[in-house]
């Protein structure tokens, strides 16, 4: 029994550590050569593969390839749904108004038969009360005929006015979160996300979100890329025998960590967004068909509020989102700043000072010399956007030597992994335990999800995380 | 639950690889001196080289921390520090396109609600002239907070709520002295070090006064330095009960997971309510909209459509954002008679001499002494609305709801792990 539960165990942690095992090489490869020093914030742009400063083509993107597949396909299937179902909506919102007057009347004349009023007036001369017949009637008649105008815009001038509809209520939502998400992270200067390009050349009716979500997840996979790099910094200083312990390698580890599992958390919450997002271009046809009829028909009641709702929802998802990333780093940065090297002066040389561009602040003579030898080495070590090790190693040491002439323990900033590790826990339990859920308190969160793709995608994660488990626990029952 | 197992999996993995680590710098412990008899490899010498090892790595392992209260700066004050450099940094960030995203957003929603009025005027044949009369006051409100969200509204919030929190900080820290005084007591005064820690950075630019920030850290760090004397007492324990006495190591492994959790616990209690407070200044702007625009009561498609994006933002009107800061001053206040009391408790077992060194009370005292604080600290969020009123205290649910959590998965462990052997 002991045996079996070791075996089982075993079995777990070899899963989890495959999978993260997958994790840190995918963070590892999105970075172009070794990480070391990143004291610019365009020489690690040009080493996450930003091309022409464009943000959305930041490496590093979990399922952004495949996203950009799906979104093609579901674009040509939405366009065909369109293309079929509105030329129809037609027929079907006149049925739907003439079966509404048929049921109305008989309805409003069933009423008026057992009205209390006219019974008593028998004899004389009875008068029916049509304001009352009348005033639904004209009211669901204009909303019909609002609602069918725009139908009618779209039948005429094809998917093009769906477009439109779609680039003036569901982009701004997207630009909201793309403009925010750049601004927190600060790299404006550096890059840029160019929503009109695609937008409008692109016959793809799902284009006015593609664009903005690939920006939204390219500020999030630069500030994921950025902390996790400074972790794989501290790996290799202690790895490559530039500074410090096994502590350092620690606690580059554990920055690793944060970065991958927080990463990932926000890049599900954004596919929620997204999905949600494709969910009213998808369905926006029916969804105005229905606004005709919300008054009338309980099923159609409240849709249009819930499509606004799901739409400000995302909005504020996206914010929420910016911000968590954000803060997250910029507590990390700072925390960097106080140790490698400190004091706190603004200036680190394990994370590039995104955030606006951050600039040291009254740097001593010691901590100037140490940035000038990462600047150094970085600039000369950079070939091909790749870091070379080998050059920045060789440069690192014979920098190295002349500076400790003058300051002996300038490079002892190295050796501070265990301190630094605390911090990183710390900080781990302050973002889980404090950060996120106040955020998600002020920036309201939806309590439940009803259409949550980034939980079901993150539990199908979980199956395969433990398949080998239940596989093995079935050829165990078999065997007994 | 999903948050305390993303967290257990990244500490499991980090345990995993420093165990696998630790494989290599244990086999340098195993004594490869002599082989008893019938092959016995546990010989008495063996067995005191290897325990000698052992007590040789842990004294490696221990953390060296600088207890001198003159010197000392709890790691979660720096922790706290950074996060209110954090918050800062992104405030300014933020001022920088909220700013600008707000006022254009306000215009927006100040034409698009004259549009409504204009609908609700014509159609309900309503007063032209008290509806002109709001609209120009609305406009006078949004110019006002145009005028307001230019200059940096969290700077100037801050600077007027800021003497609240110093004067909660100040009374706080007047409590620990006073209590001190009467009991006689040494409350080691960690605020210098922090002081000077905050004073030392030079790239500071917080949304408080840097001494305000100080003084918000230094509250729970007062009982800081009895706690992490208690835990580093308990490494001493288990030190010495290598190869010698197990209690003495279960006593070690129970004094560490206690003070570590009140360490935890007061910290991250002040530091959620750092939080709190700053995430309200940033969410400022957003307060404009709450400040200079009404809902509409149309119930139409645009009125709906209208309130929905007035209501992105849970923003809470300034009255209530003023009233969120003396209730943490208030907070803080109550947080200090508690920490009072524990402090004073814990001066029973860990005394500071005049030559600013340690003495500590036998091991059970320290260990009852520490269930006691620890009893108090799970009930301070209770024990402080009494005293002050009421605070948020969700953290606190929250932490203990995965403590629990967590508790529940280590005996489900342990249990099926018993079992297993029982069965063996």
């Amino acid at each position: 029994m002991i045996k079996a539960w070791l075996i089982s165990s075993g079995i777990k942690f070899l899963t989890g550590a495959i999978l993260l095992g997958i994790g840190i090489w995918y963070l590892s490869s999105s970075i172009g050569g070794a990480s070391l020093s990143y004291t610019s914030v365009s020489n690690f742009m040009q080493q996450i593969g930003v091309q022409n400063g464009d943000i959305a083509s930041a490496n590093g993107c979990f399922l952004c390839g495949y996203i950009a597949d799906l979104f093609d396909v579901i674009g040509r299937a939405t366009e065909m749904f369109w293309n079929g179902i509105v030329k129809n909506l037609w027929i079907l919102m006149a049925v739907g108004f003439g079966i509404f007057i048929i049921l109305h009347t008989v309805s409003y004349i069933h009423e008026q038969a057992n009205s209390k009023d006219i019974k008593d007036l028998s004899g004389t001369d009875p008068k029916l009360d049509f304001k009352k017949w009348f005033d639904k009637v004209w009211k669901t008649g204009l909303r019909v005929i609002i609602a069918g105008a725009l139908i009618g815009a779209l039948n005429w001038s094809g998917t093009g006015a769906l477009k439109t509809v779609t680039s003036i209520t569901v982009t701004p939502v997207m630009y909201i979160g793309s403009t925010l998400s750049m601004a927190v992270t600060g790299v404006i200067s550096d890059a840029k996300c160019d929503i009109s390009l695609d937008t409008e050349s692109s016959e793809n009716v799902l284009t006015p979100i593609l664009k903005p979500f690939m920006c939204v997840m390219g500020n999030l996979n630069t500030v994921m890329l950025a902390g996790a790099g400074g972790g794989f910094a501290l790996m290799n200083y202690s790895w490559m025998g530039m500074g410090g312990g096994f502590f350092t390698w620690l606690a580059g580890l554990a920055l690793v960590l944060a970065f991958l599992v927080i990463g990932f958390d926000l890049v599900f919450q954004v596919l929620n967004v997204i999905f949600k997002l494709m969910f009213i271009i998808i369905f926006m046809p029916i969804l105005l068909a229905a606004y005709a009829f919300e008054e009338v028909w309980k099923l159609a009641n409240g849709l249009t509020k819930s499509a606004i709702t799901m739409l400000i929802d995302s909005a504020v998802s996206i914010i929420r989102i910016s911000l968590k990333i954000c803060l997250i780093y910029a507590i990390v940065y700072f925390s960097a700043d106080s140790f490698y090297p400190g004091p706190s002066d603004g200036f680190t040389t394990i994370m590039p000072p995104l955030l606006g561009q951050i600039t040291p602040k009254n740097m001593d003579a010691q901590t100037m010399s140490v940035m000038a030898v990462f600047s150094e080495c970085e600039k000369v070590s950079l070939i091909n956007d790749k870091m070379d090790k080998d050059k920045f190693i060789s440069c690192f040491n014979a920098q190295k030597s002349v500076v400790t002439k003058k300051y002996p323990n300038a490079f002892d900033f190295m050796d501070d992994g265990f301190d630094f590790l605390m911090f990183m826990i710390g900080i781990a339990c302050l973002y889980f335990w404090i950060l996120s859920p106040e955020i998600d308190k002020i920036i309201g969160s939806p309590a439940k999800e009803q259409f949550d793709y980034g939980t079901w995608v993150k539990n199908f994660g979980k199956t395969i995380y433990t398949a080998p488990e239940k596989i093995y626990k079935a050829v165990k029952d078999k065997l007994k | 639950m999903r948050i305390l197992k993303l967290l257990s999996r990244f500490i499991i993995c980090i345990l995993c690889i420093s165990c696998l680590c630790n494989v290599s710098i244990a086999a340098s412990n195993l004594p490869t001196g002599e082989v008893g008899e019938y092959g016995n490899f546990l010989t008495h010498d063996n067995i005191s080289v290897f325990n000698e090892n052992l007590a040789k790595d842990f004294d490696k392992f221990e953390p060296k921390i600088d207890l001198n209260p003159t010197t000392f700066v709890p790691i979660e004050a720096k922790i706290g520090l950074m996060l209110m450099k954090a918050l800062s940094a992104v405030d300014d960030v933020l001022q920088s396109s909220l700013v600008r995203f707000t006022v254009i957003f306000l215009l927006i929603m100040y034409a698009f609600w004259i549009g409504l009025e204009a609908y609700k005027l014509i159609r309900d044949s309503g007063d032209y002239k008290t509806a002109l009369y709001n609209i120009f006051k609305q406009g006078i409100t949004i110019a006002i907070w145009i005028i307001i969200l230019n200059y940096g509204p969290t700077k100037i919030f801050a600077m007027i709520v800021s003497p609240i929190l110093t004067l909660g900080t100040y009374l706080s820290d007047f409590i620990l002295g006073a209590v001190a005084e009467t009991y006689k007591v040494n409350i080691p005064d960690t605020c210098a070090a922090i002081q000077n820690y905050v004073h030392t950075d030079k790239s500071l630019n917080l949304l408080v006064d840097a001494d305000t920030a100080a003084n918000i850290m230094c509250l729970p760090a007062r009982a800081s330095v009895f706690f992490y004397h208690a835990t580093a007492t308990g490494f001493q324990w288990i030190k010495s009960g290598l190869g010698t006495s197990p209690i003495m190591i279960a006593l070690g492994i129970v004094s560490i997971v206690i003070f570590i959790k009140c360490i935890f616990k007061y910290a991250f209690m002040t530091l959620g309510i750092v939080v709190s407070l700053f995430l309200t200044l940033l969410m400022l702007p957003f307060t404009a909209l709450a400040e200079s625009m009404p809902s509409s009561s149309e119930k139409n498609f645009a009125g709906q459509f209208f309130n929905g994006l007035l209501k992105i933002f849970n923003t809470q009107k300034l009255s209530n954002i003023i009233g969120k800061f003396i209730n943490a001053a208030i907070y803080f206040v109550s947080l200090s008679i508690i920490i009072a009391i524990c402090a004073t408790l814990l001066t029973n077992i860990v005394s500071l001499g005049a030559d600013n060194q340690y003495t500590t009370g036998s091991a059970m005292t320290i260990i009852l002494s520490g269930c006691l604080v620890l009893y108090l600290a799970n009930q301070t969020e209770k024990q402080t609305k009494d005293i002050g009123g009421d605070i948020d205290n969700s953290f606190g649910k929250q932490m203990e709801g995965n403590a629990k959590i967590l508790w529940a998965d280590v005996k489900k462990i342990g249990n099926s792990l018993f079992k297993a052997w029982l069965k063996k």
